[in-house]
């Protein structure tokens, strides 16, 4: 089955930088389209089906078998001369810095000082980024949709955005759908998760969901339905009582309003009950978007430049096989967009949207002021993708990063390496052999690449400084 | 070795083959890579710069996770790193509430120690780090006005609450305010106090869920600007943190374990070094969504090879045959034995050690404490050699040694269990 959308394959790739069929030209010596098979030996990918999960081969014996994807390995061959070109960055940095940065990567991260030096083949992405940004700081907010297949770095390029936008001064969270945990359809548990991760920075320091509600307490938000009540709260709140932290969770999307406002309860908040509850249903979508389009305008009026919302494996959404949680998710979606898009018609009560069955409200409160970025796996036959993608007009398309990319990475993080172990040294060849490796067994997309690169170099670097014996190092 | 202290040693690895926590080098065997890699190129190496660090520890049931976190306490101890040993459980002290490991984990801090000779108990705790901290600062200057002008210098930690608190104990300390000092301590565990002495102190927050991380950074700052290296954090019997009823709890022990994780990666706790030891990896990573995901991204080693500087330290990996490391620890515990009770043991004791430990690993290698069977076995026929020079431990011997403990440790810990969980 071939892909009809932008010319881009179906198929998901078991490797870094490995597309079937790579945007980029094809490099000398490089045979993109191998794979191995434990049992089967070499083979050809002539096809692929089932969004990539799984592959039609044919093997050198001449056999032709539909295989699922994670059983094969792709084998693909980098000309040697490559990494002589490979370029690198950081040829500034210390050794402190250097040895942060190896430390971190051994975790598997890429630290939030370096994200933005530790991009890799993503100019142009990072350029649209910037100048949504841009357009956010004038009060203009957008919707975009981040798509790339599994290992793309979708995810890296969300940290990339988180990392520019706290930097920018804007107030940003960045969670991750799940089906269990945090469905769409739940449009309270996404609220609680959002909130959960909420920062900005402010005179060098990073601050969160509290204390954005603790400085809005000087703005006039009476007409609020919810952050009004809340706030009135607030500024009454006696700072040395211990129910407050049950208000704080409550309103923080916790499961505590039994404890907050119960008559009852030993926590009780006294005047809890004119407060909003903050709905469970799946229908509420216009009183989050309303609450999140609240938050935006607060981070404005504090002098903030606005709400950033990054959302990760927003495919999520096509994991709902229950027709009315499908529509549901899509509709808090599609709220969520229409509210970044400071779309008119939901300005007001909208008949053509779903609302909570209690209190409907508009999706959108006063000019809201709110970015919003979804990364997704591309799935053009689905129908809850279908509408999200057809909402959104912003999109941004990653391929899998093209070789030069991964060798100027791989070049960075030599030269980061040397410069965090002055005395080590490692062979062209043996660099040649790890980088090759590290292609070859990455199907988890950079971060394994990376974490792969440093623990090949920590163990050469042992076995070298006899830190480790023969025995824990050897092949 | 002093002999009464060997004695000790002797008596608590005979008992229950688990270490006791000082006296741990004398019978230590095949951690020095991991441990020269810890000390060289973390308590030495990064760690002096503000950096931090994550390592899991995983390895069996009596495979030497509490050994090999009392051996990183030594070195910390001797790089004059503050320690904190907190084991892990599901009542007092789960993962998913951070404000109860903070509270296990002030509870627990220790200054550098002597190694070699147990420590008296109340040498444990904040109290006792802020007790040492004044009695140092008046060796230092014994002038009041001084103390309390350093005082003044002291940097401020991320939490003005607990840079007020711990100010406010060195100076009630100073004056001789008992009482004062007692509810700032108590402050300082955790727990709440009266609304006055918080408005005296100007003490605004409360250790909650929602400031854990904010007091954990604060103490790490603050253990820094009284003049430690840094503060090691030594997580034992993780699992039993883990084993938390709800799926959500679990979640949510398993996000702040991402968020310790990730602050290290981001060097947001300087200075800091976290150890988190777990018998199998699987315990933690198996399971499906984001927050496994991430885990495992961020936990798995690539290779399957042993890496003494990646994220995993695999105890059950060390290089050295088992048989290997069974005689060479045998023989460590022997020669304990020899100076807890005076005199040498009979040349018995070599061949004992040996087909001991060739039993314990052919028969029981498979039973996840092997090690600690080992261990308690060879002190048992120790013993015996002792009190009859003669005797003779062959197969057969050794084969009912190694099942008599592996009952009694059975029995034991089936107790243990039971006793915690009703």
């Amino acid at each position: 089955m071939k892909s009809t959308r932008g010319e881009r394959p179906e198929t998901r790739e078991p490797g870094v930088g490995s597309a079937v069929e790579s945007p980029e030209p094809a490099l000398s010596g490089r045979s993109a389209r191998l794979v191995s098979h434990p049992v089967f030996g070499e083979g050809e990918v002539l096809d692929a089906r089932w969004r990539g999960t799984e592959l039609l081969v044919k093997f050198t014996s001449g056999l032709k078998l539909w295989l699922p994807t994670r059983r094969v390995r792709l084998v693909a061959k980098f000309d040697d001369d490559l990494l002589k070109f490979g370029t690198s960055r950081f040829r500034s940095i210390d050794r402190i810095q250097a040895c942060r940065m190896i430390e971190a990567f051994r975790l598997g991260i890429v630290p939030h000082q370096d994200v933005e030096a530790f991009t890799f083949g993503r100019d142009r992405e990072m350029g649209v980024i910037d100048a949504a940004l841009l357009q956010l700081g004038r009060g203009q907010g957008e919707a975009y949709l981040v798509e790339g297949d599994y290992g793309t770095g979708k995810t890296h390029l969300l940290e990339y955005i988180h990392h520019r936008a706290l930097k920018a001064g804007m107030v940003t969270s960045l969670c991750q759908f799940d089906p269990h945990e945090v469905s769409p359809h739940r449009p309270k548990r996404v609220y609680r998760e959002i909130v959960h991760n909420l920062r900005y920075i402010q005179g060098g320091r990073e601050y969160g969901f509290r204390d954005l509600l603790r400085q809005a307490g000087e703005l006039d938000l009476s007409d609020h339905v919810f952050l009004g009540p809340v706030l009135r709260k607030l500024s009454r709140l006696d700072p040395g009582r211990t129910e407050n932290e049950v208000f704080w969770q409550w309103i923080e999307g916790e499961s505590t309003k039994e404890y907050a406002t119960e008559r009852q309860s030993r926590h009780r908040v006294r005047g809890g009950q004119r407060i909003p509850a903050l709905y469970d249903f799946s229908t509420a979508a216009d009183f989050y978007c309303n609450i999140l389009s609240g938050i935006g305008w607060i981070a404005r009026q504090l002098g903030l430049k606005g709400l950033v919302l990054l959302i990760d494996e927003a495919e999520t959404v096509t994991h709902l096989w229950d027709v009315i949680y499908l529509t549901k998710s899509i509709n808090f979606l599609e709220g969520l967009v229409r509210t970044a898009q400071n779309d008119p018609e939901v300005r007001h009560i909208s008949q053509r949207m779903i609302h909570n069955q209690v209190r409907p409200v508009p999706y959108i409160y006063r000019d809201p002021s709110m970015l919003l970025v979804f990364a997704t796996t591309p799935n053009p036959y689905d129908y809850g993708y279908i509408r999200i993608a057809n909402r959104v007009k912003q999109k941004l398309e990653l391929a899998p990063l093209a070789d030069r990319a991964l060798v100027d990475l791989f070049a960075t993080l030599m030269m980061t390496y040397q410069r965090a172990y002055p005395g080590f040294d490692i062979s062209e060849f043996e660099q040649k052999r790890l980088f090759s490796a590290a292609v070859q067994s990455g199907n988890e997309g950079v971060r394994s690449f990376i974490k792969f690169c440093v623990e090949g170099l920590d163990v050469a670097r042992t076995r070298a400084g006899g830190l480790a014996r023969r025995g824990m190092v050897d092949d | 070795m002093d002999q009464q202290l060997a004695k000790a040693i002797i008596s608590k690895l005979g008992a229950t083959g688990t270490p006791p926590e000082f006296g741990i080098e004398t019978f230590t065997i095949g951690l020095e890579p991991y441990l020269a890699v810890v000390e060289e190129e973390y308590l030495k190496g990064i760690l002096p710069y503000n950096l931090s660090s994550f390592k899991l520890i995983t390895g069996n049931y009596g495979g030497g996770k509490t050994h090999f976190l009392y051996s990183v306490r030594n070195l910390a101890f001797r790089h004059n790193y503050c320690v904190a040993y907190v084991s892990l459980n599901p009542s007092e002290c789960p993962f998913d509430r951070l404000e109860l490991v903070y509270r296990a984990i002030v509870a627990n801090l220790a200054a550098p120690q002597p190694v070699d000779r147990p420590a008296p108990v109340w040498e444990k705790g904040i109290e006792s780090v802020v007790r040492r901290w004044v009695v140092q600062s008046r060796k230092a200057a014994d002038r009041k006005e001084v103390l309390l002008r350093q005082l003044d210098e002291l940097p401020v930690t991320e939490s003005t609450s607990f840079s007020n608190a711990v100010k406010g104990a060195f100076s009630a300390l100073l004056a001789e305010d008992g009482e004062g000092f007692s509810q700032l301590v108590q402050w300082l565990k955790g727990e709440d106090i009266a609304r006055e002495v918080r408005a005296q102190y100007r003490i605004s927050e409360r250790v909650d869920k929602a400031t854990a991380f904010r007091m954990l950074r604060s103490l790490i700052q603050w253990v820094h600007a009284i003049g430690y290296a840094g503060l090691v954090f030594l997580f034992d019997e993780a699992e039993r943190g883990m084993s938390i009823s709800s799926s959500r709890d679990k979640r949510r022990a398993l996000d702040n374990l991402r968020q310790l994780v990730d602050e290290c990666g981001n060097s947001r706790l300087p200075g800091a070094m976290f150890f988190y030891a777990i018998p199998d990896e699987n315990l933690l990573l198996d399971g499906s969504g984001g927050v496994y995901e991430a885990l495992k991204q961020r936990l798995r080693s690539v290779f399957s090879q042993t890496n003494p500087v990646g994220v995993r330290i695999n105890l059950e990996e060390l290089g050295i045959e088992p048989v290997e490391f069974l005689v060479g620890l045998g023989t460590k515990l022997a020669e304990l034995f020899e100076a807890a009770y005076g005199g040498r043991l009979p040349e018995e004791k070599s061949r004992a050690i040996s087909i001991l430990a060739k039993r314990a690993v052919s028969a029981f290698m498979f039973d996840i404490s092997y090690r600690r069977l080992f261990v308690v076995a060879a002190i048992e026929a120790f013993h015996r050699l002792r009190a009859e020079p003669g005797t003779v431990i062959d197969g057969k011997e050794a084969d009912r040694l190694l099942r008599v403990t592996s009952q009694r440790l059975g029995q034991a810990d089936r107790e243990k269990v039971e006793g915690e969980e009703y």
